[in-house]
């Protein structure tokens, strides 16, 4: 990845966290907004080291978990996760079509949904399993179509 | 291991590392919400809230002379000031996503008299409580966290229980009345208010209407689906109430929501003996005094009343003072300004 390129994919990032905090805290609009948060995480994944990926997860994750101080720490530990798993998959699939990023930000989304439940159940604050089931897929489907949307913004940008 | 290290953290630190990044990465964005609850708020009916107005200036005007005499009064009996229960008029920061839990972020902190404990209201009945407070904002949940419990009482006095968050048929969010006794039964659509057990929460905050029973399985208790008046979408102005007050009478609240709370039995009366023993003295019946109800004195009200006339007969807590902030009847909307009430 150039200097160009990776200035390019910090400027996707921020754009995407700028985004998410000024709709879902700025705006209140909560539940209504995709969590771009996950989405710029995992496509930064992408093209980062495991190392660097779980950092910019668990910044990514302090920055959340102080909107939400009950579950502090516990979005922190599974966006590190998400975002050393979102590296590695490189080593796994490789691929660059809309239809495979799709699946890759519905996966990534939902499996962040299920490690932080997870960590919240052995924290003693579980939340509630059938909202994995019902809820979770449609956000992980309106998160990876937010995603494609900015990719494809980001592709024809840089 | 940085992020595992989080989680493990004693909670001063942690909440200090969130108040950290929220008083500065998040500080624009807190900022904003304010922003545009302030904005919203001056394109608020006009009308509606002069009529308002002139209510409270009329009621007050009335209420003037029974200030002055009630004082006196309590002067002559020796009775000490009674302590008025404050409250905190706020915005709610529901940032969504999966960690959300009913947690939300309340727009005052302890600067404006916010207590961990407090309990949060809407004009319609109970929120939650207060988790944490910092400087200018603090953490709560909701009824839909999981955590979240309430002594309760349906409004004939007759059912206690527990409250506690459940899922509906279909899945909805509910709350169901738990721990309750079999020998009372409450109908459908029966009002469930909070008990004042346990000192969390006031006596009389409407909660939930019963809208069915969940099962029949367990032989000692009936479980009752409750439907919260507020839902989580109404939760966007709300009143913190002030920390729990140390007065000799009972909180009771009830008459704030239009609601009169008949005095049940108490949770554990079933222990006690029903009858007098044989040789206690037959000790005579003291009759009551019959009561009257005033005539409605003072100005004829112009808009909607804040506080209606027949609380005045509810008792000494249903009486407010010059000065005594009033949570707002069902369908007034709560005051948007963010000022600290005494």
């Amino acid at each position: 990845m150039n200097g160009a390129h990776r200035w390019a994919l910090g400027a996707l990032v921020v754009i995407l966290v700028v985004l998410d905090l000024v709709l879902r805290v700025g705006l209140g609009l909560g539940h209504f907004v995709p969590d771009l948060i996950v989405v710029a995480l995992l496509l930064a994944a992408r093209q980062m080291r495991s190392g660097w990926a779980a950092g910019l997860g668990l910044l990514l994750g302090i920055v959340e978990g102080a909107v939400i101080p009950l579950t502090f720490g516990a979005s922190a530990l599974a966006l590190a996760i998400l975002g050393f798993l979102g590296s590695r998959s490189r080593d796994l699939f490789s691929g660059d079509s809309p239809i495979f990023l799709a699946f890759y930000l519905f996966a990534g989304k939902w499996l962040y949904d299920i490690l932080l439940h997870l960590i919240l159940l052995a924290r003693a604050q579980p939340g509630s399993p059938s909202s994995l089931i019902l809820v979770s897929p449609l956000m992980a489907l309106y998160a990876a179509a937010a995603g494609i949307a900015a990719y494809t913004a980001y592709r024809t940008l840089s | 291991m940085l992020a595992a290290l989080l989680l493990v953290l004693p909670d001063r630190y942690r909440v200090g590392i969130a108040s950290g990044v929220r008083s500065t990465v998040l500080l624009p964005f807190i900022a904003m919400e304010r922003g545009a609850v302030d904005h919203d708020g001056q394109f608020a009916d006009a009308s509606e809230v002069r009529a308002e107005r002139d209510s409270l200036a009329a009621f007050l005007v009335g209420q003037a002379s029974l200030v002055s005499e009630n004082r006196q009064l309590r002067g002559l009996l020796g009775m000490r000031q009674r302590l008025p229960y404050s409250f905190v008029a706020a915005e709610v920061v529901r940032p969504g996503g999966s960690a959300e839990q009913g947690s939300f972020l309340v727009t005052g902190g302890a600067r404006d008299g916010v207590h961990a404990g407090s309990p949060v209201v809407t004009s319609r009945g109970l929120v939650g409580m207060i988790k944490e407070v910092y400087g200018q904002d603090a953490v709560g949940y909701d009824w839909t966290n999981p955590n979240f419990r309430a002594s309760a009482v349906s409004v004939d006095g007759q059912t206690y229980g527990i409250v506690e968050p459940h899922a509906g048929p279909g899945g909805d969010r509910m709350l169901a009345l738990t721990s309750t006794a079999l020998h009372t039964v409450p109908k459908k659509g029966t009002l469930i208010v909070t008990s004042g057990s346990g000192g969390t929460y006031p006596r009389g905050i409407p909660i939930g209407e019963v809208v069915g029973t969940e099962s029949e399985a367990s032989t000692w208790q009936r479980i009752y689906l409750i439907r919260p008046l507020v839902s989580p979408d109404e939760m966007s102005h709300v009143l913190v109430l002030g920390a729990p007050q140390s007065t000799t009478t009972v909180q009771d609240l009830a008459g704030a929501w239009g609601i009169r709370l008949r005095q049940g039995p108490p949770p554990d009366s079933l222990m006690l003996p029903r009858a007098a023993p044989a040789a206690a003295p037959a000790a005579p019946v003291e009759r009551p005094a019959p009561r009257r109800t005033p005539r409605p004195s003072g100005p004829r009200l112009l808009g909607r009343p804040v506080i209606r006339q027949d609380q005045n007969t509810q008792g000494t807590q249903g009486t407010p003072q010059a000065g005594t902030p009033v949570p707002p009847q069902p369908g007034t909307p709560p005051d948007t300004g963010r000022r600290r009430q005494r």
